[in-house]
């Protein structure tokens, strides 16, 4: 009787350690990081980006982002931006970010979780920059540049001409 | 006659004492006055060094940052200065100038990267102080910034950006000749 006891007592022993190691192995699985949205997602040279992922897990402390401005043809980077990303629906987390460097041809991204598990970052993500426009570019038409001046002053000249040609006649 | 002998020793023994000092504290500071860009910074282990320790070497001094990729490229140009010069000749000192988010653990997990694809950057790698004070006076427009030191610690080149190995080495040769 005792021994069946003892034997009963044991197998629970067993079993709840067991459970416990179970539920202490799933407690530690670590957060799962999405993957990173950037937008616009042909973000031009100084201007604001907005970063959005998902990040799934339990006791997260913070999600922060790590975006780094970068020159390829002169292979120079920016002191980076670390961003404390904020929770805007649950586990999905935003940062908007301005771009400051106009000589600046790409960025290079990361989403960095900080959880009970400790720090986990996601790989750098490179994304080219999109030119800042000077204004003469054949895309830019939507403002009046130099030429439309000169037409103006063209037109004017031409009806000068006309108007002192008739009145000698 | 005694006071007076006394009072002529004490200004003898004043006097010595005076001249001793001065002269103890210009061998002190000789190295440092006579060495042009003292750059103090500390190694990976912990422990305080100056650039005026490599007096008589021509300095590669490269201010980098773990997270940035051009200055890993960097490393490879560096590399080729470390196999085809005399360490007794050029010293390669890489100091990591972005402390404040950057850790010597990052640092250690860089070179224990290049070792695993077979390549040991096997010069000085240093780290700035977490309030920047190497970046705001050398490196304020970014990383990698380069400069060589001659044998005196006079910077005679500074290049902001990836620089090759070939512009690199036909300015360390300048000064070698």
């Amino acid at each position: 009787m005792n021994i069946q006891f003892e034997k009963k007592a044991v197998l629970s022993g067993v079993i709840i350690a067991m459970i416990a190691i179970l539920s202490s192995v799933v407690s530690a699985a670590p957060p799962t990081i999405g993957e990173i949205q950037v937008s616009p997602e042909a973000p031009a040279v100084q201007s604001s980006v907005t970063f959005t992922v998902d990040v799934t897990g339990e006791q997260i402390h913070g999600v922060y982002l790590f975006v780094q401005e970068c020159n390829k043809n002169t292979g120079v980077c920016y002191t980076p931006q670390n961003t404390s990303m904020t929770e805007v629906a649950p586990g999905t987390y935003r940062a908007t970010v301005s771009l400051t460097h106009g000589d600046a041809t790409y960025i290079t991204y990361a989403a960095i979780v900080h959880s009970e598990q400790g720090w986990q970052k996601t790989s750098d993500i490179n994304r080219d920059l999109v030119p800042k426009s000077d204004g003469n570019t054949p895309t830019d038409n939507k403002t009046p540049a130099f030429e439309l001046l000169l037409y103006v002053g063209a037109v004017s000249l031409v009806v000068l001409i006309t108007f002192l040609y008739t009145k000698r006649k | 006659m005694i006071r007076s002998s006394t009072r002529l020793i004490s200004f003898f023994l004043v006097m010595s004492v005076s001249i001793l000092g001065m002269l103890s504290g210009c061998i002190n500071s000789d190295k440092t006055t006579e060495y042009a860009e003292n750059i103090v910074f500390t190694t990976l282990d912990g422990r305080t060094r100056s650039l005026a320790d490599f007096a008589g070497k021509i300095v590669v001094l490269d201010l980098m940052a773990v997270n940035c990729q051009p200055c890993w490229y960097q490393m490879l140009e560096l590399k080729k200065i470390s196999e085809n010069y005399s360490k007794n000749s050029v010293v390669i000192v890489s100091i990591d100038v972005w402390m404040n988010q950057e850790t010597v653990d990052m640092i250690n997990n860089m070179l224990d990267t290049f070792e695993q694809y077979g390549i040991v950057l096997d010069w000085i790698f240093g780290v700035d102080d977490s309030q920047g004070a190497i970046r705001t006076l050398y490196a304020p427009q970014g990383v990698p910034s380069l400069y060589l030191l001659d044998q005196k610690g006079n910077i005679y080149y500074s290049h902001v950006g990836y620089e090759s190995y070939a512009t690199l080495a036909s300015k360390i040769d300048e000064k070698l000749k």
